[in-house]
């Protein structure tokens, strides 16, 4: 078993119940059958056996906040709009020297 | 080229003058490949000005220097020859590939003619860098047929396509082109760029910097700013990482002004641990961060990893308590049940981190200096504000531990908290413990553990027929439970051994009656217990035939003089027979190891004290330290164990080393024994050996042997070496271990080195039986109740014991508490380093 988060793996929030729970694992077991990705299946499986006991479902979310995580790990999973540039500002990086 | 110098002073000819100019061109690359294109220029023009028959083998290496300039016409040029040799093309390539940064030289350069098939390429490379970078575009157009893939500008086709990639949000398969591209390559100076644009980390030249937050939507620079503030934080920095929260912020609200809340709070989280000032934190993130259930779950798990103090485990508490209204209040969780109840168990686990000693300072200190945390709800919204703490009414009952387990059981009334509560209650006096017990039959009237204890607590207070009735109850409720099956003979047994204490042998009669009925007693050895109770029986009536045939029988079923002499003896001890068994003898001839091993495994089978006559112990250890196994294992065990309660320490460490190189499967069992054997300035001997034997409990699933070690190691070591023991043994530590220690066949002498403070005459032992011995005086006290005591004292010191009274005099007098044995750091977290 690893130390990651049940509810980072499902992708519910701290304060969701028993039916969104079954919800977000019926989702991803659709994402990731058995026969197709064996191992994501079984973090997916493994997350919720965690979440489906209310014991070890309270366990995990007293523990899931990490007070020294770096800061930056607050972005991981975000995406922002991109923006389209023009070539100015890469030829810039590109005709860089060599350090 | 010293070597190259040297033969060209000698010889001074043209061959000469070819292998310098060589040496000459391998220095000046080598300079070029360290960046030192400076140097490398002057040594070429000092080469050239020195070597003039050579300017034409030096043109390459002029033309590679000024394209690392970003001149790129006079390598162009070179490539325009078409009598070029192969291997030189090759070369020219590589550097125009390592210095093509800007595609557009080359797509204008005149050196080479317009349909030369690398200024075709350079054109397609430089639509297609603007069509890519200033809107979206098909698959198709990347294509680019015009640059082969042996082509000096390969790379920048993956390039091209893993921008493609980024702008369509394809983070793997822009990873998949960028890992593609040739690192020495010009292209290859945009991947840490692109690649933070992704999300990985990465360091960035201004340029890249300014790129990343150009294109990346700002995340990028969000992210390195965090960075920075970690990097500060971990230096303790305070005016830098000040500086980085207030840009945090900023680029924080224009970003992803969603995740700005959360981020003020694990800012103020994190500065807090750093030990940055409060107030300065609260102004540089603009306001106080909001006090929701998420706040107070991190910052209470900032306490727990603050571990420099103890004090600090009582304001996690308290900071849980403050999470556990405000996770009700946002529905995190109802205000019942068995999601409480885990947190008011998780708060019970932290004060297990205390050592037991502390505690009391512990609570004592908390109580002194905490002020709350109304100050932390100070510029909070009305819905926060109404869960504020009330002013003096702050009810601190996370500090007792019986009360957390007490709600724990409460709000989730399972068998599982009910029995951690019952284990510390018992601990702590049996009364609670019954206490206890009796709450969980009311909660869970089908469970058979309380009654158990019920049964067991009645039965050390000698009310037997008491303990019956709940074992007649616990009958009921599980008949097959062999703890139930076993404490149905162990009562009849005591109560038949009271009656005849009491001589009152009509009314032990039945009870005897019934023992020879029960199934159970027709197992093993036990027949001989029960005709060594009838023998007992016989003798009150003064019957010598019946009573004659009844020790008969015992030397039947154990089959041995000695073994049945042992049994008969510690029956008619307990039923305080008296003058009727002499101890048994040492023969020399029989064997007593097996004999005596049975008599003790069948005393500990039926709760009957064993005691091994010292005259027998030579003969006992001879035998043990034989060449051939003595006795079974369970025999040796109860042998060991009668040994050491009868505090025969070298018999049993004879036993342990028997155990270890006879008993394999129980060499759990044998290496506690030795732990326990080992005195105490062998301690690291002891500290193995009970890790050895924890481990191996652990592997064979005896919780019973586990429990034993848990608590010996927890009276008996250091808590300091309590910790170490916990990492798991590995087989082959262990088995090394055993190893050691059956080369070892005596109980250690002690060294004549042992460092000052270590001998015994020094220092009293403080081991428990010892300082029982001294009527329980802790160590530093003298012996013996001082004279002159006042008697009121004296009846205080009889009555609560030495250290109770001491630690309640120095109170009284203003000395402070006794000194602790652990120093700790001064600083103590208070409501001052909460953060905003």
């Amino acid at each position: 078993m690893t130390n990651e988060d049940p509810r980072q793996v499902l992708e519910v929030e701290a304060e969701a119940g028993d039916e969104e729970i079954r919800a977000a694992y019926l989702r991803k077991v659709k994402e990731y059958p058995p026969d197709r990705s064996p191992r994501e299946f079984e973090r997916v499986r493994d997350a919720y056996e965690m979440l489906r006991d209310p014991r070890r479902r309270t366990r995990s979310l007293l523990l899931a906040a990490d007070p020294k995580q770096p800061l930056a790990a607050l972005l991981d999973g975000l995406k922002s709009k991109r923006q389209f540039t023009g070539p100015d500002a890469w030829l810039a990086v590109s005709r860089e020297k060599k350090t | 080229m010293d070597i190259a110098k040297a033969v060209h002073k000698r010889l001074g000819n043209a061959a000469s003058e070819e292998l310098l100019v060589d040496a000459y061109v391998a220095r000046i690359c080598s300079l070029a490949e360290r960046s030192l294109d400076a140097e490398a220029r002057t040594l070429l023009e000092l080469v050239q000005g020195r070597h003039p028959s050579a300017r034409d083998r030096l043109r390459e290496v002029s033309a590679t220097l000024k394209a690392r300039g970003g001149d790129m016409q006079a390598l162009l040029e070179l490539l325009a020859d078409p009598s070029l040799p192969a291997e030189k093309r090759a070369g020219i390539e590589t550097g125009i590939r390592d210095a093509a940064g800007d595609p557009a030289r080359i797509w204008r350069c005149d050196a080479l003619p317009p349909e030369h098939a690398l200024r075709v390429a350079a054109g397609a490379v430089v639509r297609a860098l603007e069509a890519v970078t200033s809107g979206p575009v098909a698959a198709e157009l990347l294509a680019l047929p015009e640059i082969s893939r042996h082509s000096p500008l390969a790379p920048w086709k993956m390039m091209l396509r893993a921008i493609q990639a980024f702008y369509g949000n394809e983070d793997a398969l822009c990873e998949k082109y960028l890992a593609a591209v040739e690192p020495s390559a010009a292209a290859a100076r945009l991947v840490p760029a692109v690649r933070a644009m992704i999300g990985r980390k990465q360091k960035l030249t201004p340029a890249a910097e300014a790129l990343a937050k150009q294109a990346g939507g700002g995340l990028a620079a969000l992210r390195a700013t965090l960075v920075a503030l970690d990097q500060a934080l971990d230096k303790k920095n305070q005016t830098l990482a000040l500086q980085e929260m207030g840009k945090a912020v900023t680029l924080c609200q224009e970003v992803c002004p969603d995740l700005l809340e959360r981020l003020k709070q694990h800012i103020s989280v994190r500065a807090m641990m750093a030990g940055t000032k409060v107030d300065r934190v609260a102004v540089a993130v603009g306001g106080p961060s909001l006090k929701n259930a998420w706040f107070w779950r991190l910052l209470a798990r900032a306490y727990e990893e603050t571990q420099h103090d103890p004090v600090t485990i009582p304001i996690a508490c308290s900071v849980w308590e403050e999470f556990r209204k405000h996770a009700v209040h946002e529905k995190w969780f109802p205000a019942t049940g068995p999601e409480i109840a885990t947190l008011y168990l998780h708060m019970a686990d932290l004060w297990r981190r205390i050592p037991e000693d502390e505690t009391e300072y512990v609570k004592h200190k908390f109580a002194a200096t905490f002020r709350g945390h109304r100050d932390s709800y100070a510029g909070q919204p009305p819905e926060i504000r109404a869960l504020m703490p009330e002013a003096g009414r702050q009810d601190h009952y996370y500090v007792h531990l019986d009360t957390l387990f007490e709600r724990a059981c409460e709000a989730d009334p399972c068998a599982e908290n009910f029995q951690q509560w019952l284990n510390l209650a018992k601990e702590e006096d049996r009364r609670r413990g019954d206490l206890v017990a009796d709450r969980w039959v009311a909660a869970l009237p089908q469970d058979i553990p309380p009654v158990l204890h019920l049964m067991q607590s009645a039965e050390k207070t000698n009310a037997l027929q008491k303990a019956f009735k709940l074992m007649e109850k616990a009958e009921r409720l599980d008949g097959l439970n062999p703890e139930v099956r076993k404490a149905r003979l162990r009562l009849l047994i005591s109560l038949a051994t009271r009656h005849l204490q009491q001589n009152k042998t009509r009314l032990a009669e039945p009870e005897l009656r019934q023992i020879e009925a029960l199934p159970q007693a027709q197992q093993g050895d036990r027949p001989a217990l029960v005709a060594a109770l009838r023998w007992v029986y016989w003798t009150l009536w003064h019957a010598p035939s019946e009573a004659d045939a009844a020790r008969a029988a015992v030397v039947r079923v154990l089959g041995s003089e000695v073994a049945a002499q042992i049994i008969l003896k510690a029956v008619a001890d307990a039923c305080k027979l008296k003058g009727e068994v002499a101890g048994p003898k040492a023969t020399g001839a029989a064997p007593l190891a097996a004999a005596l091993g049975r008599a003790c495994a069948l005393g500990e089978d039926t709760g009957l004290p064993i005691e091994i006559p010292r005259a027998l112990s030579n003969q006992l250890k001879r035998e043990l330290s034989g060449g051939d196994p003595v006795a079974d294992a369970a025999g040796l065990g109860a042998l060991g164990e009668a040994a050491l309660r009868g505090r025969n320490v070298g018999l049993a460490y004879a036993v342990s080393a028997a155990g270890l190189k006879y008993a394999q499967e129980r060499w759990a069992e044998f290496l506690f024994l030795r732990a326990r054997c080992l005195p105490a300035w062998a301690e690291e001997r002891q500290t193995l050996c009970a890790a050895a034997a924890s481990e191996l409990a652990r592997r064979q699933r005896n919780p019973d042997l586990l429990g034993r070690i848990g608590k010996w190691r927890e009276k008996e070591l250091d808590w300091l070496e309590r910790n170490d023991t916990d990492v798991a043994m590995t087989t082959q530590q262990i088995n090394d271990l055993v190893q050691r220690e059956r080369e070892q066949p005596g109980l250690p002498a002690m060294p004549d080195d042992m460092p000052d403070g270590m001998e015994d005459d020094d220092v009293p032992c403080d081991c428990p039986s010892c300082r029982a011995e001294r009527r329980g005086m802790p160590r530093g006290m003298p012996t013996g109740i001082p004279p002159g005591m006042p008697p009121v004292l004296e009846r205080l010191m009889e009555e609560l014991g030495p250290e109770e009274l001491m630690r309640a005099m120095a109170q009284i007098l203003g000395g402070g508490m006794p000194k602790r044995r652990r120093r700790r750091s001064s600083r103590i977290l208070d409501d001052k380093d909460l953060p905003f």
